[in-house]
């Protein structure tokens, strides 16, 4: 069978810059993943984080993105000097380098979210985990578009989808 | 030439000529027309050959029902097949072929086959062919079979996108009944999507007209359009609604006109189905001539395309829904006969015999007269009209039951389906006022709805009977007549689904679309049934034939199967890697642009005398974390875990609940309440889903957590007998004497103010060390460790020469050198089995009479001699039971062996442990070699190299 010549993935923070669609990768973010009870975790690393369910509002600080019941990925501007292990009731894992976060704007933006998922996003969920583009990822809503967060092993296929919006 | 074009009228536009050939003639149309409404504007009469008999046909409908005119459409060097010309808009410069023709459509070698008929019935190739066999004539058979051909230069690009969409009311077809129900709920502030496969919205509308509140029915649906889009929602033409799937989703394909088709996946609270209805034909003797036509595709051709189908006109009819046509094509200058079935009919200036039918058609390339009873008329188009059939099909997709309404002739919906309503002719309300009630009361109108004149319609079935007599076809498409039927009824096969498969009646590219009703009640009529009684065929999406490009999307290429990326790929491109997919991730093959075979020997050669740095980003990395951790790790895996002291790391299988070997690995123990599960590249997703579903199904959930870090981390791994030398001549701040970091105990350390952890594994044999980082630290890890290496006589690995070192050891692959049978003890790991008292995933399996089969096939090493070539791996080994061969396994990995000078190869043979030292037989490809079963380790069977 023939090999197939895949391209080299993609680099750099600019991932996609046309006139009707940009794609940027954030970098610098502190990730960590936390489980059991999520409140608590909050508390103890980011104080006051909201948590966010699917297409929330972004803020700019501190947030948590609900991975299904009893999971979430930590945002925080910068990474955090977490322990990782366990608590009591709860745990806490750094992956500063583990997921990609990609903030997609432009006019195209909501075509490329209609491509890239089936979810409800009107209705909302508790959880802000999806398929994107077939890959697990979690979306949140940014004030001129959205922001998607796959594992970076991904970010390459990701950026691919996004480029033939 | 019969049909002309008119001088005015239609919504064609005289102004912009296209110039286009078929079946090589030149023909001219005007932008605007379908490919058949041009032909016919040209007198184009004979448009296909039929799938059996070859007989001529012309065009029947105007729309996607259309059985015959089915053509292969080149545009730009590029054929498209099987486009309907009844549906496919003309383009400048097309060429445009017949289908299963040769040369031409009106000139069909294989016009003689027709003659064969008598000989050649329903089912015939069942009963024909069975001697001496089937493959004698299947050549024959398949170069016949099929309608277009494909253009293997045609590759489309993969640009067609995928949108997903919600809305509160999906309503399918704008016609009156869709345009009432989408103006009712958009009115109502609802979000609403109106959607018809038409490039103009208006249904029913469009050619036969109607006036609502009084005013053209025109301005009435742009009023709707505008309240539909003013309410959030979209108005699409050129849309097809092709399927109704679980939970009411459903797919259209939109067919834009400046940008790819695409396709759409929508999710509605409700759906409307209000798809019109089909005409179908009356099943009159040779019916199926060209120059008979459905009755209200006629008035189509006249009212959009301005194309009068015939001169001297026989409208044949059972209902009323024909006299607007028959007077229509008067106004518009042909001379209309009406034959009406029926005792009477609507008043009608135009002479209508009563009481009487078509009896026969005369002409074999077109129409040329009619009997009708005793006498004949002269005619050069016949135009039937039988009734019509409810549009049911996404109704019927969506579990929808039907019945036989008798008034209407015409099997309509039930109801029942949650969340889908059918309004208008799709639910058999045949008249404009009944159709603009039943929309609106089904988009939720609750005042009154669109006011029209309350219209008229009247039938009196006219279903095929057991005793008519002549050649009358059913289907159409398929070639199936009525006789065909009474054959399948008198061998038996009376069940509609029986009947489909061996007659084909309503397969293909129309589905029966106009031939099914009249097949159902045929079937009733010789099995003595009612309609009801005899049933339906079972209605699967697609509606109407969808691009193939259309369906895939963008998924091609590389969105095919898409794979990870490794942190580090820059980093060995520049080295000279190259990439291929292992496990779904992208990584280096091997390094350098020389002769592969000889690159990977010369890594493998390096690593065996030297050192060799190896990626191995992608194994899995999933932590169980918490303090009932070790109780999951045990569950999880075949050998026990929860006796592992933190710091300490061991090799174990997980299985499957059959017993079967799922995945194998190393576990580490970061703590007393914390593991991390290092599984193959390429089960990772896998191995952290069965964590998490045996975590939330057994255990208490709030005392363990399931964290996949594999992408956080890149592992770097350095083997070979210099490796402790190059990690030390690297300044790295850890102890890896073999007291400090014995083999399979790891350290932890810090690189570049980051955690840096150093597992002492091994999947080479000889010393080996996994440095793992996180990700964005170790592109610097990696140029220090490279720096060093040829110092010390090392090198790149890639994973082609390490598949060869692994091998060497008898060190498995999961899925490689196992299959889906494969048990641990197979594999010679027994211990778990015998000595485990506890609950794990599968162990129940390994005491089931089969693990203990004594044919088992189990993971041996087979040699042959030195200079020998490899054995092909997947070669069966085969023992010879009288003249036959027997397969007792495979070649799983085979490879020649630069540390051993000689080939080597590991294999699962029936009862291969027992048999070391055996010579067997092994076939590949028509020849048979010999091997020996050996012990699968072939080198440094003490394991001494693991220390050197």
């Amino acid at each position: 069978m023939r090999e197939m010549e895949w391209p080299p993935a993609r680099g750099g923070e600019l991932l996609i810059d046309r006139q009707r669609l940009n794609a940027r990768r954030l970098g610098g973010l502190g990730q960590t993943l936390i489980s059991g009870d999520l409140q608590a975790a909050i508390t103890e690393i980011a104080p006051g984080a909201p948590m966010l369910g699917l297409y929330a509002l972004a803020p700019a600080g501190a947030h948590g993105l609900r991975i299904g019941r009893t999971g979430a990925l930590l945002m925080t501007p910068a990474p955090i000097s977490v322990v990782d292990g366990w608590r009591d009731g709860w745990c806490a894992t750094s992956v500063d380098d583990a997921w990609a976060a990609v903030e997609v704007s432009g006019v195209d933006a909501p075509q490329a979210l209609m491509q890239a998922t089936s979810a409800d996003l009107a209705s909302g969920s508790p959880s802000a985990a999806v398929l994107v583009f077939g890959l697990r990822g979690l979306i949140a809503r940014t004030p001129s578009g959205f922001r998607v967060h796959v594992e970076a092993s991904w970010l390459e296929t990701l950026v691919a989808w996004l480029d033939g919006v | 030439m019969t049909s002309v074009r008119l001088p005015t009228g239609g919504a064609v536009d005289r102004g912009r000529p296209l110039a286009f050939t078929f079946d090589g003639k030149p023909y001219l149309g005007f932008t605007g027309d379908s490919i058949a409404s041009a032909l016919l504007a040209n007198g184009v009469r004979i448009v296909g050959r039929s799938f059996k008999y070859h007989r001529p046909r012309g065009i029947w409908a105007a729309w996607t029902e259309e059985p015959n005119a089915i053509v292969d459409v080149a545009r730009d060097g590029k054929t498209i097949p099987n486009l309907r010309a009844t549906t496919e808009p003309l383009a400048n410069d097309i060429t445009v072929r017949s289908v299963n023709a040769a040369p031409t459509a009106a000139a069909d070698r294989a016009a003689l086959i027709d003659r064969l008929a008598p000989v050649l019935p329903a089912g015939f190739y069942y009963k024909t062919f069975l001697w001496p066999r089937w493959e004698t004539f299947e050549g024959s058979i398949r170069a016949m079979a099929g309608l277009g051909r494909v253009d293997p230069n045609n590759r489309p690009p993969a640009d067609n996108p995928q949108f997903n969409a919600r809305c509160d009311l999906l309503v399918v077809g704008a016609g009156p009944a869709g345009l009432a129900a989408a103006g009712a709920a958009a009115r109502a502030g609802r979000i609403v999507f109106l959607i018809d496969d038409h490039a103009e919205i208006g249904g029913q509308f469009v050619h036969r007209g109607g006036a609502i509140e009084g005013g053209d029915w025109r301005n009435w649906a742009r009023g709707v359009a505008r309240a539909v889009e003013a309410a959030g929602g979209r108005v699409m033409a050129r849309t097809t609604a092709y399927g109704v799937y679980d939970g009411n989703l459903v797919c259209a394909w939109e067919r834009r006109m400046a940008e790819p088709d695409a396709l759409w996946r929508i999710r509605p609270q409700k759906i409307v189905i209000a798809a019109g209805a089909i005409e179908r034909p009356l099943i009159v003797p040779d019916n199926d001539r060209p120059g008979v036509m459905s009755a209200d595709a006629a008035l189509v051709y006249l009212k959009r395309y301005a194309v009068l189908v015939g001169k001297r006109v026989v409208v044949a009819t059972n209902n009323d829904s024909a006299y607007a046509v028959a007077e229509a094509l008067t106004e518009a200058g042909a001379q209309v006969e009406l034959v009406d079935s029926r005792a009477s009919g609507p008043a009608c200036s135009l002479p209508v015999t009563h009481g009487a039918a078509i009896e026969g058609v005369i002409g074999n390339r077109s129409v040329e007269a009619v009997r009708i009873g005793e006498r004949t008329r002269d005619c050069d188009t016949l135009l039937l009209s039988g009734g019509w059939s409810p549009t049911v099909h996404l109704y019927a997709q969506a579990r929808g039951r039907l019945r036989y309404d008798e008034t209407r002739a015409a099997l309509v919906p039930t109801g029942g389906v949650e969340g889908l309503s059918v309004a208008g002719a799709a639910n058999g309300a045949f008249t404009l006022a009944d159709a603009l009630r039943e929309g609106h009361a089904a988009g939720g109108g609750e005042v009154a709805g669109p006011n029209a004149a309350a219209g008229q319609y009247a039938i009196q079935a006219t279903w095929p009977k057991a005793d008519d007599q002549g050649r009358r076809w059913i289907d159409f498409q398929n070639d199936v007549t009525l006789k065909d039927v009474a054959l399948a009824a008198r061998e038996g096969y009376i069940s509609l689904e029986h009947l489909k498969r061996y007659t084909m009646l309503g397969m293909a590219t129309d589905q029966g679309k106009t031939a099914n009703v009249n097949a159902i009640a045929a079937m009733a009529a010789l099995t003595g049934r009612t309609i009801d009684e005899t049933g339906t065929t079972t209605y699967r999406p697609p509606f109407a034939p969808i691009p193939m490009g259309v369906i895939a999307g963008r998924r091609r290429g590389a969105l095919v199967n898409p794979l990870r990326r490794l942190p580090l790929e820059a980093a060995h491109r520049a080295d000279g890697a190259q990439m291929r997919e292992y496990g779904g991730w992208l990584r280096p093959a091997w390094y350098g642009p020389h002769d592969p075979e000889r690159a990977i020997e010369r890594e493998a050669a390096r690593a065996r005398d030297a050192v060799a740095l190896f990626d191995g980003s992608s194994l899995g990395k999933i932590e169980i974390i918490g303090p009932d951790a070790a109780a999951l790790a045990d569950f999880h895996s075949y050998n026990r875990l929860s006796t592992l002291k933190p710091g300490r790391i061991r090799y174990g299988f997980v299985l499957q609940e059959t017993g079967v070997v799922f995945d194998d690995g190393v576990t580490l123990r970061l703590a007393e309440d914390r593991f991390l599960v290092s599984c193959s590249s390429g089960h990772t997703d896998a191995v952290r889903v069965r964590l998490e579903l045996w975590r939330q199904d057994r255990f208490d959930a709030r005392r363990i957590a399931i964290h996949d870090t594999t992408a956080q981390w890149a592992t770097l791994i350095v083997t070979g007998p210099r490796s402790r030398d190059l990690i030390e001549a690297c300044g790295l701040d850890v102890a890896l004497d073999d007291q400090s970091l014995p083999h399979m105990a790891f350290a932890t350390a810090m690189f570049e103010r980051g955690p840096l952890r150093i597992a002492r594994v091994s999947f080479t044999g000889d010393r080996s060390y996994e440095l793992s980082v996180p990700a964005s630290r170790a592109g610097r890890l990696r140029a220090r460790l490279a720096e060093k290496l040829p110092a010390f006589g090392g090198g790149l690995l890639g994973l082609e020469a390490l598949m060869m070192l692994r091998a060497e050891k008898g060190f498995i692959v999961i899925g490689k050198d196992t299959d889906g049978t494969t048990m641990p003890h197979d594999l010679g790991v027994t211990g778990p089995r015998d000595l485990r008292a506890d609950e794990y995933i599968g162990k129940r399996a390994l005491s089931m009479p089969v693990a203990g089969d004594p044919r088992r096939k189990q993971l041996v090493g087979l040699s042959v001699a030195g200079g020998d070539a490899p054995l092909p791996t997947g070669a069966h080994v085969v023992i010879r039971e009288g003249r036959a061969r027997r397969s007792q396994g495979y070649v799983t990995s085979s490879y020649f062996s630069p540390s051993l000078g000689r080939p080597i190869a590991l294999g699962l043979i029936e009862a291969g442990l027992s048999r070391i030292g055996e010579t067997v037989g092994v076939y590949h490809l028509g020849a048979e070699r010999r091997a020996t079963i050996a012990n699968p380790v072939a080198l440094d069977p003490e394991g001494k190299r693991l220390h050197a």
